[in-house]
Parts: structure tokens; sequence; C-alpha cells
């Protein structure tokens, strides 16, 4: 191919490749007020989905569902207790009126009674059943008297339609179902001697749409300081995802500006110190503003929202991309070669370079995380599209020859006095040391895959939740019963059967109780038993029917055989907006055909009662198809599967890189792949050391870090200006070593352990590299 | 607009501090002692039932302990009512047993059932609006109150309360929403400030 050809060719794909980037950042400019509603700020949407259970996706999606438009505030007036539901009428107007459309939802005051009276004869508690099978006439008859002379109406239901209390009974027993009483037109609960009025709501938007977030938070912060003006003793508890989701949002935020800014500002001061060349700088900002246009365009084309996590990452991969222009400058500096000449030979060595890092993030594409696999993702479309700004336009936009520049002289002396290895004696002898502490290092190290080590909340918030949960006894939605069968009868039954258990753990202490639709909606078998038990009232009806001269009928009412009182179903209880807070735990006909339902626990007291909740679903033969769900448990195995495929893959990454590369460098190979491998055994025996257990991330982190070594030690293998080639790689191992040093200050764990492993892992090779390099 | 909510503000503030008043004066009136018995007639019309329903005993308040009370005729049926607990029993065995930490709400019903049997009518104005009046001269004053619930919960349960007396609350009327009418009136009653040891028994 003669040069004007490959020129020419060359200034088409230039031309190509600004089209394509000034389009996308066109659609980007138009479109920004659309897609920046689509960053997501979810936590949750990073944990793997489990395509082989849909009804346990199913279970997922309808908790997360309901719980991010939930809002619970506690308050309490603090001494003067009768201030209580003062306080919380004032919290409540402010709020209503800082978000208009935030009401406080009544529906736990909104009476149940009046939806079931129609289907009385078939709700029993289990006591009146156990009752029911030993009572005599007269203890009936006895036990009618009781309640018609009782001093006060122990129920709202008129005796008349209640004679014996079942019905009043059973409604009673669904105030198990939370602590929450009605009082002073408040819902009130107490917890040691305390009373507390609470607040539930159910928000009108998503907790994670970033613009409600905000108002909500600004709202709340606003009522709080009404209601402390007013009750300075007052205290208040919040509960709600919406709450971490705007602490996650405002620190992903602040840590983006940090790492984005302190990356930028980092390269431009130490670019332009050491070249000194406004043309670099200029290089550098459209290789960094290609890149970020890249991988937002992709990840919006792939993903349905972005996660903001996803360009907290993304903001670190400043430190990676600015490598390819500051490899580019080195080649620059004091060198005659005509341009295309050189850019013909570093051609195939740009490209390599390319692969490297980019097989590297092709590990984040292979777990079952979405949040990696977008941040992945990010990663690989961000470091092309800086990569191919600085392949196809450096020729245009830098000068043939950058003059050699006076302050890099005395780096490049400094670090061509580096040590190198020459299989010395005492060379020898410091490996041997070396060996033995690393290999103390290694024997130290230790793993977690407890989910909870890649998130963490804000503790005050954890506190508040923890405090709301258990005044409020609400139910834990990280372990739950998923019970399913073909129809929904036998869905009840066996959700019957289930409690039937639950309700000896109870006893046990082991569980504080459980929520459960049966409780509300027996199954038809259980009410229709429920009916024919009371036929052994009749004798008693008809003598009080005597007695009270009530009409001849009245007995017949409440005899089995009335068909009147119809069974309740599924479909009406659902229909009736009293089961409303209860929906989400009917599943109702999943993917797979069957029905399902979840059984959620209150209080589980540890893990002792955890295993045997889950010893009781694997073993017991009267609840099958009641599966023992604990998410927290299964996502931490799922973590620590996939930390073991990725460490196989990273082995396997340092077996055949060196195969790859044996293609180009021949015997040098060793050189380039020693430091790397070097500097991974190093950062884990540090983290041994350390006490800093090694998770996915951290391997994630390793397999970038052999990504980038790989770069620096082809980069000083290519012969020219030796010395600057160490310049450079320096300079660019500085840069994405502050980079990730600023991820590691990250307050997400995820990204702190990111961080943290690459900063040590990009040290040791940067260190590392110039002891194996060739001597020119 | 603005005139008519003032004009509205201020008529709520003028009822506010009439009833205040009421209050105050049958507070006045009633005989302030720790314990109170007597005798009751309690008669009860519900709404499906022409007959009405009456029965006798007799009943004990006292303050720190709760309230007894003892149905004799036509059946027999003791009612205790403690802070934290309802039982009920037929002389011999329990009919019935709540506590409060099973159900929350026997605290609130507890409480207003001891307000009404020992007349604390301020504490009864916590958790109902009330209206009434004082009628008569010095020492001979007789009073009417009428409770309504502030709670849509409570109103379930008890639609109004009215409570008559002089020195000691003479009858107490319940109405519930289906329309049952309760009616206890007391007879005989007597105070003092403490409990005797065979009544403090009936409490444990």
């Amino acid at each position: 191919m003669s040069n004007e050809r490959y020129v020419r060719g060359h200034r088409l794909q230039a031309w190509l490749w600004l089209l394509t980037l000034l389009l996308m950042a066109g659609f980007l400019f138009f479109t920004r007020t659309t897609w920046q509603g689509r960053i997501d700020t979810d936590l949750l949407t990073l944990l793997p989905t489990d395509e082989r259970r849909p009804a346990l996706e199913t279970a997922r999606k309808a908790l997360s569902a309901q719980g991010e438009r939930q809002l619970a505030l506690l308050v309490s007036a603090g001494k003067n207790e009768a201030d209580t539901p003062k306080a919380a009428a004032l919290l409540r107007a402010s709020l209503r009126e800082l978000v208009p459309g935030l009401q406080a939802q009544n529906d736990f005051t909104a009476f149940p009674g009046d939806f079931y009276a129609d289907y009385a004869r078939g709700l029993l508690t289990d006591a009146d059943l156990d009752w029911l099978k030993s009572a005599t006439p007269e203890a009936a008859h006895a036990r009618a008297m009781n309640l018609l002379y009782a001093p006060f109406p122990g129920s709202s239901v008129p005796w008349t339609s209640d004679p014996f209390g079942f019905f009043g009974n059973w409604l009673q027993s669904l105030g198990e179902a939370s602590p929450l009483r009605p009082s002073g037109g408040e819902l009130m609960a107490e917890r040691d001697g305390a009373q507390y009025a609470a607040l539930i709501y159910a928000l009108p938007e998503s907790a994670f749409a970033s613009g409600f977030q905000q108002k909500l938070m600004a709202a709340l912060a606003a009522a709080e300081d009404k209601l402390r003006a007013e009750f300075p003793a007052a205290q208040l508890l919040r509960a709600g995802v919406v709450l971490h989701a705007a602490a996650a949002t405002q620190q992903a935020e602040s840590e983006m500006r940090l790492i984005g800014l302190g990356s930028l500002l980092g390269a431009f001061i130490l670019i332009g110190f050491v070249f000194q060349s406004a043309r670099a700088l200029r290089l550098i900002v459209i290789s960094l503003a290609s890149g970020a246009i890249a991988a937002l365009m992709a990840t919006l084309m792939i993903f349905e929202r972005v996660h903001l996590i996803t360009l907290v990452f993304g903001a670190s991969l400043i430190g990676v991309t600015v490598d390819y222009a500051i490899l580019v400058f080195a080649q620059h500096l004091g060198n005659s070669e005509p341009v295309w000449e050189r850019h013909r030979r570093l051609l195939p060595t740009l490209c390599l370079l390319l692969l490297a890092p980019v097989l590297a993030h092709v590990g984040l594409l292979m777990t079952p995380f979405p949040g990696l696999i977008q941040m992945g993702t990010f990663a690989i479309f961000g470091i092309f599209g800086a990569w191919a700004s600085v392949v196809l336009f450096y020729p245009y936009l830098l000068p043939a020859t950058l003059p050699l520049p006076k302050r890099a002289g005395a780096v490049t002396r400094l670090l061509q006095s580096w040590p190198r290895w020459q299989g010395g004696r005492k060379q020898w002898g410091i490996t041997l040391i070396a060996v033995l502490v690393l290999g103390g290092g290694l024997a130290q190290l230790q793993s977690n895959d407890d989910v909870r080590s890649l998130f963490t909340g804000d503790p005050q918030l954890i506190a508040e939740q923890r405090a709301v949960s258990e005044i409020m006894q609400l139910p834990s939605p990280a372990q739950i019963f998923l019970v399913s069968a073909n129809d929904e009868e036998t869905l009840l039954q066996r959700e019957e059967a289930l409690i039937t258990r639950l309700r000896a753990l109870m006893a046990a202490g082991k569980i504080s109780g459980f929520e459960a639709v049966s409780r509300w909606l027996p199954s038809a078998a259980r009410q229709t038993g429920a009916r024919a038990a009371q036929e052994i009232l009749q004798p008693a009806l008809q003598q009080l029917a005597k007695e009270l001269e009530l009409p001849a009928e009245w007995a017949g009412e409440h005899s089995a055989s009335n068909p009147r009182p119809i069974p309740l179903t599924p479909e009406a209880w659902l229909y009736n907006a009293s089961s409303q807070p209860f929906r989400a735990l009917w599943l109702g006909e999943t993917e797979s055909g069957k029905y399902a339902s979840m059984v959620l626990l209150k209080g589980l007291a540890d893990k002792e009662s955890a295993a045997t909740l889950a010893q009781l679903a694997a073993e017991d033969p009267i609840i099958p198809e009641a599966e023992w769900v604990d998410q927290t448990k299964e996502i931490s195995s799922l973590m620590q599967r996939y930390r073991l495929l990725l460490t196989q893959t990273l082995l396997a990454a340092c077996l055949i890189a060196p195969l790859l590369l044996y293609a180009f460098f021949r015997h040098a190979v060793w050189r380039i792949i020693t430091p790397v491998l070097i500097a991974g055994i190093a950062t884990l025996a540090i983290m041994g050391y350390l006490g800093i257990p090694v998770q996915l991330l951290s391997i994630l982190a390793l397999l970038l870090t052999l990504g980038m070594g790989i770069d620096y030690a082809i980069f000083l293998q290519e012969r020219q200006t030796h010395a600057h080639t160490l310049l450079a790689t320096t300079l660019a191992a500085s840069l994405t070593l502050l980079s990730f040093g600023l991820l590691a200050l990250s307050s997400t764990p995820a990204l702190h352990a990111l961080g943290l492993t690459a900063t040590l892992g990009v040290t040791f090779s940067w260190l590392l590299t110039p002891v194996f390099c060739q001597r020119k | 607009m603005k005139t008519i909510f003032l004009a509205l503000v201020l008529c709520l503030t003028c009822g506010a501090a009439r009833a205040e008043d009421v209050l105050q004066a049958v507070e006045k009136q009633l005989i302030l002692e720790p314990v109170a018995r007597g005798e009751f007639v309690q008669t009860r019309k519900l709404a499906q039932i022409r007959k009405p329903l009456v029965s006798n005993g007799r009943f004990l308040v006292a303050q720190n302990y709760g309230v007894i009370w003892e149905n004799l005729s036509p059946i027999t049926q003791i009612t205790r009512l403690t802070r934290d607990e309802i039982v009920q029993t037929d002389g011999n065995t329990t009919l019935m047993k709540l506590s409060a930490e099973k159900e929350p709400v026997v605290r609130i019903i507890n409480g207003i059932l001891f307000s009404v049997f020992s007349g604390d009518v301020a504490a009864l104005a916590q958790v109902f609006d009330y209206s009434g009046q004082v009628e008569g001269k010095a020492d001979s004053k007789t009073w009417r109150l009428n409770f309504t619930p502030k709670d849509n919960s409570l109103a379930r349960l008890i639609q109004e309360l009215r409570l008559e007396g002089g020195r000691d609350v003479s009858s107490v009327e319940m109405e519930s929403a289906a329309g049952d009418v309760t009616r206890i009136e007391f007879k005989a009653t007597t105070h003092s400030g403490t409990l005797s040891e065979a009544e403090k028994k009936q409490f444990e």
C-alpha cells in the first residue's frame, strides 16, 4: 500500500468517526432531558436475577415494587405523650402542603369488618374451631348469654349477627398483623413505654425518580424543622427505600464529581507540566470526550436505564483512557520520523493496547450482576471511543515532533537509574525473601462473599429503619417462604399448613409473627369446615330465639345450610380495597403457570432460627411446595460462585495472554508477563496482611490490572526512545492510579474494593515493569 | 370567604370555651375519692329484640387498680378490668381473657371504661368531643354530658356516650353504631380512700 493511499484511507476513517461522534453528541444533547430521567439509583437493580425460578423473580419484583413507594414516619412528641397526635398532625399537614399529592395512607384504619361481614360464617379462629369441637348446647347457650349481658359490647358487630362472638374474635385476630392502633385520630404504636404516631405514605412517584426524590427530601427536612420548632423534644424515625435512594444519589453524585474532576485536573496538570503543549491537552480533551460520548450512547442503547454507580465507575475510567494519548505523545518527543511512517509503525501496537483492557473488562460481562455488566459495557465502549479518537485524530492534532521537555529530563534520568533484573546472586536472594514475604501474606488471605459487603447504607438511616421495623413489626423482605401450587385453593391450603407450623415456631419464640394471605383469605376448604362445625349450635340458637322472642328465621340464618353467606374467594378479596396493603403477598399465576404467594416473617430471632426454617421447608412433608428463600444468603452464595469462576478466568487469562503475546514478542514475553503477575500476587499478599478479604470485585479489579499492566509492558517493549516511553508509562500509570485511588475513597463498598485493589495492582505493575524491561 | 372562615374559627373557639366550663363545673361537683362501690341496674335494648334485657349486680371502681363488675342476675358474670387486661369469668371458669400485650386496644378501651365508671370526665374529653349542661343550685346541682368519639374507629364501638349525675355519676348510656343502647343506673354509691383487703384480693 502506498503511503498516499494509506493517508487517504485514514483520512476517510477519521472523517467518518468524527461524523459518528458528532451525531452521537447531538443525539445525547437533544435528548438529554429524557436520558437524564433514566439514570437509575436503585442499588437492587445491580443484583442478579434468577431466571431459573420465575416465581421467585415475581416475588422479588412484587416486594421491591411495594417497597419503593413506601415511606413510614414515626413521630413522638417526647416528654408530653398526649402531644404526640398533635405532633403527628402537624407533620402530616406540613408534608401535605409541601408535596402535593402526598396523602397519608389510612388503609389500616379502614374497618375491614364491613367487607368480611358477608363471609362471616366461614371465618373462624383456630381457638373457636377447637371450642366448637367439644361444645355442648348448654355451653353454647351460656356463651351467647354471657356476651348478651356483658357490661359493654366487646365487638363492633351487633350481637344478633354474631351471638357467639366468633366473627368478632376473627376480626380481632387480624390485629396480629400490625401493632398500630387508632387513637386520637392517629395510628399509634408503643415501644418501651413511649407512644409513637405512624404516618404511612404510598408515594405518588417511584423512590428512584430523582426529581421527586429531591422534592420529597427537601419537604421532609422542612417539615422536621417545623415539628421541632413546635415540639423541641420530638423524635422522628423514618423508614423507606426513598430515603436510602436519595442518600445514595447524593453520595454517588458527589463521588462522581470528585473522581471525575480529580482525574481530569490531575491529567491536565501532569500533562501540562511534562509536555508543556496546549496541543497535547487538546488531544486529551477530545479523546476523553469521545470516550464519554461512546460509552454513554452504547449504554443507553443497550440498557433501559443507566445506573448512577456506572457513571461513578465510568469517572474512574478517565485515568485509563487518557493513557492512549499519553503513549502517543511519548512517541513524538524529540522524534524526527515522518508522521505517517510512525503512524503505520505504531498501529499494531496501539491495536494490541486496545485489546488487553477491553478483554479485561469482558470479565465484568461474564457476571450475572446487571450492574457489573453495565459497568463493563460502559468501560469497553468508553475505552474504544477514546482509543479511536487518538488513533484517528492524532496525526492531525499533534505536531510531528514534540520538543523534549526540559523538566522531563530529570524524571527520565531518575527512571533510567531504576533497578534492573539481571539474575545476579543478590537479586535471587531478594527474590527468595520476596517469595517468603508474599507467601506469608497469601497464607493470611481471606475471602468474603457477603452481599452486604457490596452495599452499605447511611448508618443513621439504617438505625432509624431498624427502629421503625421493630415498632411497627414489619416483616423482613430478605427471608421469605415462597408457596406455590397448581391452583389457588391448593395454594391457600398449603399456606394454612405452613402457618400451623409457623405458629408453633412463634410459641417457641423463634419468630414473632408472619404475614400471609390466608390470614385474611382462608381456603374454601377451611371456610366450609368452619360452617359445618357451627351446625352444632342450632339447638342453642333455637332456644335463644325463643327466649328473646327473635323472629323464627333468625336461627336458620346461622345454619350451615343457609346458602347466603357465600365463601370468600381470591377474586373478591383481591378486588376489595381492604386487601390493598397485603396484595403484594399474592403473586397469582406466575410465568410457569403455577400459582404462588409469599409468606413473610417477623422478628426472625437469629441465624439459628433461619436455619430451623430452612430445615422446616426442606424436611417437612406437610408443606410441599413451600420454598424457603433466604435472599441475602442466596445472593451471597451466587457471589461466591462467580468469585470462583472469575478467579479461574483470571488464571486462564494469565496462561493465555503469554501465548497470544508470544506471536508478537517471542522470547521476550516473560518480560511482559512477569511484572504483572508479581503485581497481582503482591496485591493479594498485601490484602492478606491488612486483613482485607478478597471478594468478587477484588478479583475483577485484578483482571483489570492485568489488562493495564500488560499495556505498560507492551509499550515499554517498543524500541524507540526508551526513556521517553518510560516517562509516558509513568505518567499514564500515575493518572490511572489517581483515578482508582479516588475510586477507593468511594463509600460504596463495591467501588471502594474495586478502587483499592486496582490502585495496589497498578502501583506494583508500574514499579516492576521497568525492572524487567529489556535494556536498550 | 375569609370572613366565613374567621367566623367559623371564632365559633369553634367559643364553643370550646363553653364546653370547657361545663367540664370544670362537673368536675367540681363530683366526689373525688380513690374508691367507689355500689349497685347497678343495666338495661340493654338491641335493635332486633323487642324485650329489654335487664340485669343487675354490684361494682367496685378503684384508682390504680381498675374495675370489678359483678353481674348477679340473670347470669353470674364477673368482669375485671385492669390497666393491661380484661378478664371475664362466670365465678368459676374463665370465659374470656384479653391482654394489652396481645391486643393494644385493650389499654385504650380499659382506659375509657375506667373513666366512665369512675366519672373521670377530663380523661374522656381527650378521646371524645363533648357537650353538656349543669342545672340546679349550689349543693344540689345535677349535670348531663354527651360524648361523641373523635376517632372513627372508636365510633364503631361507641357511637355516643351519655353521662348523668350530681355528686356521683348516676347513669351511663352507651349507644353502639348498630343502634343498640345500654343504660346503666348506679345506686347506693359509697366512697372511701382505700380498698379493703378482701377487695384487693378481687384484683389479683
